[in-house]
């Protein structure tokens, strides 16, 4: 009895320090066979042999295999089946009657979590097929049949002694933007760390560590901060300032505020699971003293931008009661969980992290996936008896015998194909209707198979879609290979039930697409009113405003907004004449948007509103050496004021009135002009591609004449001149 | 002696034509961007991140949401995106990198699908190989192979980039 006592602290202190000796990857096999010949009529299809395993499977990976550690490739005769209880599901593999090797086929998709977390064991059937095969041998003067049958085994990879049920949702209200949570669960702008979420603590992270983050997916990466103990939804995900903020379960509230978080509401969701929410908002909170018991997705307090934050958004965190006490506190931060779980191959760091913390050793805490929802997928046996199935709005249809022997398809809900490319020429912009789909079938060991010698059918509902501004004579399903390049498929549209449907014999992915009646975006042509000085320059008053059109005429609802902004400030909504009253540099970015949500490029403009010169004394002597500028400079009385047209003809370069002896002078001189005040009342830009170039080009060919290098070369060129003509005692 | 004056003369004027020709020439035209891309490429589309991308076949490719791995036998290719609350990259980049510590060594911009994104040496650990850096609708993308022996695929990804 003494013994008892420190073994169990000993068995305790193992626990505490190595939990991973406790949680981690068990491999449990279970024997199918220790491998047997059979002999038997050849004319008898029947079945060699079966097996049912029955195993307590909760989660982790489940393959057949021929040694006990999972790896190794089996004899399985000539037909191998597998079928699993819970999901209803099959597969059947066909060796061939050269009897060859299977490799580990992974039957993780016929275990099926319906059923695990009632504590319901799994029931899996292991079936070998005699089929005939002209490879009988003679027995007592009989041919039979002979089958081979190596040792086989079912491997269980057990990755959890213990699930958690999923129960969280997402913080906020996306669904009411028509958005579903696979568009905005990953649109997080900092994720949990799990190399190391000591945020909340005085802990700091080795420099190895602290200068980027492991996601949950098990990569070191460099977009997130570093220690980060939750994740963050902002702008990208819908989530604004004094959006209501929502809890992700139910439980018991309770507030806090405190220095980074600001206002902070937790949760008690009585599963042994806090989540926390930091940075609300002071109004609305759902309770700032005494706990209240809240439902799920009951509004708990606003977004905000308490604390330390640079922006609105949601501050998320889960934390774990590891000790079990009814304090989350004093588990902070090694209670802390990701609830995206852990993906990374190699085992989770924060998992295994030991650190000591307020006089305490600790370690960190395994994470498992907590959300309730789901990315849309469907992976399945498929076999020679065919199969339906419907996921999203689209339903496919497999007949039977479309494969030969069993595989396993995926069918996945891809995104919105906005822009797609096309195989061959297509008249008109198109863009998809919704969501598309993306199916793929695998033999069951990874190699995918794209080209069938039958047709399948895929029928898709785009009912609830607004398609009143598509031509609907160009309704069609469209294929893609690569998701890159689409091409039109034979399709049966049925306007009435909002569906299109075809017939098609490869995969990979297909959506619904149509030609947008205006697809086109408006065009943005910027007006500037003031006395033009010189090329991109202007004297005040000036005043600029704004013109878009939008095209096709016949087919568009118009624009329905302009928008700007000067040097980099706000976007502002264009509606008057603007004023530009400073001198100074302008840079004006413009675009428009119609009504059918086509935007416009992002136009660019720069010109200098400036003052104008005042005559300088030393620059005069250079008029008289330049009668042939003087006719080209002249402005028109109508458009320029006397005292700037002095001005300008002062201004004239010494190496360009030099060179007007030479024959250069002509081209030289049609410069000049640009220095001579217009009266210029509209100076139009059409869009971004054509007023780049322009633009660009004639500031840098202005440039270019007053460029030092330029003008050393020219005056060495003009002092050649002069000394070849004297000389040669000639002009030339 | 007047040949020999001819012969300065017009090579006086030569050189001022040349001059002239390539002084214009060389500011006003910008080439076109050159493919780096291999000719035995494939195009990939990466649903997990939303992008085409042309190189060569790697032996494993990891597409998960937000996410794309190439492992080229014991190398690796990762890309990555998180969503964005700056306005422009250089702000998302200046916060990233003084809340990691990060000091940058050298900046060299590049264009990936008509973004103007950013080629960065720094002191982050994770590789030392430079990190591609650019912003899209919202987004910004990251990329970085884990050896240099990857750094032509890595060129070729910049390159061939499309977002869709």
């Amino acid at each position: 009895m003494k013994y008892i006592i420190p073994l169990l602290i000993v068995l305790l202190g193992i626990f505490f320090l190595y939990p991973q000796l406790i949680f981690a990857e068990e491999i449990k096999p279970y024997q199918i066979t220790e491998g047997q010949k059979f002999v038997g009529d050849p004319h008898l299809p029947t079945i060699l042999m079966y097996k049912t395993i029955t195993l307590p499977w909760k989660s982790g990976k489940v393959v057949i295999a021929g040694n006990p550690d999972g790896t190794g490739d089996l004899d399985v005769g000539v037909q191998f089946e597998v079928y699993g209880s819970n999901t209803a599901n099959s597969f059947k593999w066909y060796a061939g009657c050269d009897e060859k090797p299977m490799q580990p086929l992974d039957i993780s998709h016929l275990m099926g979590a319906k059923y695990a977390h009632l504590g319901g064991d799994s029931n899996i059937m292991i079936r070998y097929n005699k089929v005939f095969c002209n490879n009988s041998v003679k027995i007592d003067g009989v041919y039979k049949n002979y089958y081979d049958i190596g040792p086989a085994y079912l491997v269980h990879i057990d990755d959890a002694s213990e699930i958690i049920e999923p129960f969280l949702s997402l913080p906020w209200n996306y669904t009411d933007s028509g958005k579903r949570f696979e568009n905005v669960a990953m649109t997080m702008t900092s994720y949990f760390d799990h190399a190391y979420p000591l945020l909340s603590t005085n802990l700091i992270e080795s420099d190895i560590e602290n200068d980027s983050i492991i996601t949950y997916r098990g990569s070191p990466e460099s977009v997130s901060y570093s220690s980060h103990d939750g994740y963050d939804w902002a702008r990208k995900s819908g989530v604004k300032f004094l959006d209501p903020v929502l809890a992700a379960a139910s439980g018991t509230a309770t507030f806090k505020k405190y220095g980074a978080c600001g206002n902070m509401i937790m949760i008690d969701h009585g599963n042994d699971f806090q989540t926390r929410y930091c940075h609300l908002d002071s109004s609305d909170l759902v309770t700032t003293d005494a706990p209240i018991h809240i439902a799920q997705g009951a509004m708990i307090g606003r977004v905000g931008m308490s604390g330390n934050t640079t922006g609105p958004h949601i501050h998320f965190m889960v934390v774990q009661d590891k000790d079990r006490n009814g304090n989350f506190d004093d588990n902070i931060p090694d209670g802390l969980v990701d609830p995206f779980g852990w993906q990374g191959s190699a085992p989770d760091p924060w998992e295994s992290y030991a650190f000591d913390y307020k006089g305490e050793s600790r370690t960190g805490n395994k994470s498992e996936y907590l959300w309730l929802e789901t990315l849309p997928s469907l992976k399945s046996s498929l076999n020679s008896t065919g199969k339906t199935v419907t996921i999203d709005n689209t339903k496919v249809t497999i007949p039977a015998n479309f494969v030969t022997q069993d595989t396993i398809i995926e069918i996945n809900s891809a995104p919105p194909v906005p822009k797609p490319t096309f195989d061959e020429v297509v008249d008109g912009v198109f863009t998809s209707i919704g969501n598309g789909i993306k199916i793929r079938i695998n033999d069951g060991f990874n190699n995918y198979l794209t080209q069938f010698s039958k047709t399948f059918s895929i029928a898709m509902n785009f009912a609830g879609f607004d398609i009143s501004r598509y031509d609907p004579s160009t309704l069609s399903i469209f294929s893609s290979r690569d998701g890159v390049s689409w091409l039109k498929e034979s399709t049966v549209l049925d306007l009435n039930r909002h569906t299109a449907s075809t017939d098609v014999n490869h995969l990979t992915e297909f959506a619904v697409m149509g030609k947008l009646l205006d697809g086109i975006a408006p065009i943005t042509t910027i007006d500037i009113d003031g006395l033009k000085y010189s090329e991109n320059k202007y004297l005040l008053p000036v005043t600029i405003s704004f013109t878009s059109t939008d095209e096709p005429q016949d087919q568009s609802l118009g624009v329905e907004n302009s928008y700007y902004r000067i040097n980099g400030d706000e976007m502002q909504i264009y509606t008057d004449l603007i004023a530009l009253n400073d001198i100074g540099d302008y840079n004006i970015e413009f675009y428009s948007v119609d009504r059918d949500g086509n935007a416009e490029s992002i136009n660019d403009v720069a010109f200098s509103i400036i003052t104008p010169p005042t005559p300088t004394p030393t620059s005069a002597p250079t008029l008289t050496q330049a009668p042939t500028a003087t006719p080209t400079s002249t402005p028109s009385p109508t458009n320029t004021p006397a005292p700037t047209l002095t001005l300008t003809l002062t201004q004239t370069p010494t190496p360009t009135v030099t060179l007007s002896t030479t024959p250069t002078t002509t081209t030289t001189s049609t410069v000049t002009p640009t220095e001579t005040p217009i009266k210029t009342v509209k100076k139009k830009a059409k869009n971004e591609h054509e007023i780049k170039p322009k633009v660009l080009g004639e500031v840098k060919s202005v440039i270019d004449e007053r460029d030092p290098l330029v003008a050393k070369l020219l005056r060495l060129l003009d002092w050649l001149l002069k000394f070849i003509s004297s000389y040669l005692g000639a002009n030339i | 002696m007047e040949i020999v004056g001819l012969i300065i003369l017009v090579l006086g004027l030569s050189t001022y034509v040349i001059f002239r020709y390539n002084s214009y020439s060389t500011k006003e035209v910008s080439s076109p961007p050159t493919s780096g891309v291999n000719q035995g490429a494939e195009t990939y589309n990466a649903e997990g991140l939303e992008i085409s991308i042309t190189v060569e076949k790697p032996v494993l490719m990891d597409d998960r949401p937000n996410f794309l791995t190439l492992t080229y036998r014991d190398q690796k290719i990762i890309l990555n995106r998180i969503a964005s609350d700056f306005d422009t990259l250089d702000e998302y980049l200046t916060d990233l990198f003084t809340k990691n510590n990060v000091t940058e060594h050298s900046r060299e911009v590049v264009s990936i699908d008509g973004e103007q994104g950013y080629k960065i040496k720094s002191s982050i650990r994770i590789t030392e190989e430079p990190i591609y850096y650019v912003e899209h609708e919202g987004w910004v993308y990251s990329f970085h192979a884990t050896s240099n022996e990857l750094s032509d695929t890595v060129e070729s990804i910049q390159k061939s980039l499309k977002f869709k």
